[in-house]
């Protein structure tokens, strides 16, 4: 594409070169393209919100890395950001921290290239997923209340918000505090911007799960203080799902990953029960009375 | 009416055409024949003869951009074929380089059909997955379509070009490069377009399972893409030896003395035996 002066000067047009026709899928997808898709065809903005290292990454890997495995109840149907996908797992997962390519600051600017794509089809409809991270940098912003979260148009447009608890750092004594007080800032701060909006989802991931069931301690750590964490998630949405993931778990790890959990989740129209429905739990006796009846899955 | 060959190098793109000629010229194309050859066929020719000796196609015979152009009968029906054969390299280049290529897109975009091309023998299972040594199916050296393909002398060149130039689209899985490949096509046409998959070197596949589920095996994004898009890529999927075997460890006893029309085979979607022809023949009743 060139630009072209008239003799005049009085006007600027651009002539389009034929000859230059670029492949699909190149680069990740601004906000006006993300929008433009979400026009033609139902879709999901998910935005990850957790600190640098905490697996969003991998979480984006891996829901596109999954569908090259056998017996997937969602079939893969496209992606406009195939090539960012493929760099991601040339990086070999578990990745740690933000994609290289992803400035921290990007995802506040519209037209900066930070959404991966993927179309899957899941019963009987095709659901555009647009995932985007939100930067660790930005993320301790917000908690420390230096940011407001309505200023990022991502998070204000989301249909799938999700607070990512890094089970890598509950296994270290010295973090693992700040992890609930991070979650429970962010939580603050949703709700001072009136988020999620009613018709948006609102999840809590703990990422890394295979790190927190092989160690007794850190597991009794996070039970002791699940359900309370829960509850004050499920005070701001009363239908926050709560999920296990171990996206980067090697293969000799005995449970499910709980990454085809998170993708029937995301994929589920918000405010729907996702299909096949969510397996509901009860909670022990003596768990506080209003986390009863909150949705969890077991992965 | 035209069918545009889809494939990377070393695919098994030039060595089918040769095949179909020879299954046509030689009448084993069931009801389909040869009303007249409109091209040079030159090509053709040296094709079946090195096939007769039972020699690959050499790499200069495989990436000519050398085409079929011939008007064939069907039962009552006459249609003029026009079966382009563009290089290997020049796909891959297209796809490394994120531009198309202006011919290529003016044939896919005027094409009633395609038929995509991938090699049976470098997509064991796993092999089409992120962590595969997929390059091995772009650096082969394209000495056949059955030419044994060099998997440890690629995966270090690899290996070292990663290492200095980072990631780069040429280092995608086959699926993904498949994927992208129709993603794009479909970009840039309206109307949907049938595609046969040929799956080369069939011969080099055992246990021998149907196509179609070779294909969801070995190849699973490509298969899922196919399916989810049914509506705009109706497919179907073939497996092709065009040889009949393995010249380089030589061919089974029973196709020695056989006629290279006579060795090569088909096999349809479900693993039935058929003619050469019948991906076209499929093709032409999908664009129809």
């Amino acid at each position: 594409m060139t630009d072209e002066s008239q003799q005049d000067g009085s006007e600027v047009r651009l002539a389009v070169d034929d000859a230059v026709t670029p492949l699909l899928g190149s680069e990740l997808l601004n906000a006006e393209e993300a929008g433009q898709l979400l026009t033609s065809s139902p879709g999901r903005v998910v935005v990850w919100m957790g600190e640098r290292g905490s697996g969003k990454t991998t979480l984006t890997a891996r829901l596109y890395e999954r569908q090259r495995l056998p017996g997937e109840d969602a079939t893969f149907a496209g992606s406009r950001t195939l090539l960012a996908f493929e760099a991601l797992l040339s990086q070999r997962l578990p990745v740690a921290g933000v994609s290289p390519t992803l400035a921290d600051q990007s995802i506040r600017a519209a037209d900066e290239r930070n959404i991966h794509h993927l179309a899957l089809i899941q019963g009987e409809e095709r659901v555009n997923l647009l995932l985007a991270d939100l930067p660790g940098a930005l993320f301790r912003a917000i908690a420390d209340n230096q940011l407001a979260l309505s200023s990022i148009p991502l998070v204000r447009r989301a249909d799938k918000l999700v607070l990512i608890v890094d089970g890598g750092r509950l296994r270290d004594p010295a973090t693992r505090a700040s992890v609930l007080t991070r979650v429970r800032q962010l939580l603050e701060r949703l709700a001072a911007d009136d988020l999620p909006h009613p018709d948006s989802d609102l999840a809590l991931v703990v990422t890394k799960w295979d790190l927190v069931v092989e160690d007794a301690e850190t597991l009794a750590y996070w039970q002791a203080r699940e359900h309370q964490l829960a509850a004050n998630v499920r005070e701001l949405h009363a239908d926050a799902e709560h999920v296990r993931v171990a996206a980067g778990a090697p293969a000799s790890f005995p449970q499910d990953d709980g990454v085809g959990a998170l993708r029937s989740w995301l994929l589920a129209p918000p405010g729907a029960t996702p299909d096949p429905p969510v397996e509901t739990q009860e909670w022990p006796d003596d768990a506080p009375e209003q986390t009863r009846g909150l949705r969890r899955r077991r992965t | 009416m035209r069918f545009v060959l889809l494939g990377e190098q070393a695919t098994g793109k030039s060595s089918l055409l040769v095949a179909l000629y020879g299954a046509l010229v030689n009448r084993r194309a069931g009801d389909v024949r040869i009303v007249r050859t409109v091209d040079d066929v030159e090509f053709l020719s040296r094709g079946l003869l090195a096939f007769g000796r039972q020699e690959s196609l050499r790499r200069t015979e495989v990436d000519s951009d050398a085409s079929l152009i011939v008007e064939l009968a069907r039962g009552d029906q006459v249609v003029s074929l026009d079966i382009p054969d563009r290089s290997g390299e020049l796909l891959k280049h297209m796809l490394d380089a994120r531009v198309w290529d202006p011919d290529l897109l003016a044939q896919i975009r005027s094409a009633a059909g395609a038929m995509l091309f991938l090699r049976a023998d470098l997509l064991a299972p796993g092999k089409a997955g992120p962590k595969a040594d997929f390059d091995s199916v772009l650096s082969t050296e394209p000495a056949g379509p059955t030419e044994p393909a060099e998997p440890d002398e690629s995966a270090e060149t690899a290996e070292s070009e990663t290492a200095e130039l980072g990631w780069h689209p040429g280092l995608m899985p086959a699926d993904a490069r498949a994927v992208d490949l129709l993603q794009s096509l479909l970009d840039q046409r309206s109307r949907p377009l049938p595609l046969a998959i040929i799956v080369s070197a069939w011969d080099r596949v055992s246990p021998s399972p149907s196509p179609t589920a070779w294909l969801s095996e070995h190849v699973t994004l490509l298969d899922q893409y196919l399916a989810s898009n049914a509506d705009r890529l109706p497919h179907a999927v073939f497996g092709v030896s065009a040889q009949g075997g393995d010249f380089a460890t030589g061919l089974p006893s029973q196709l020695i003395g056989e006629d290279p029309w006579d060795r090569a085979y088909l096999v349809d979607s479900d693993g039935v035996r058929d003619t050469l022809l019948s991906p076209i023949v499929w093709l032409l009743d999908a664009a129809m």
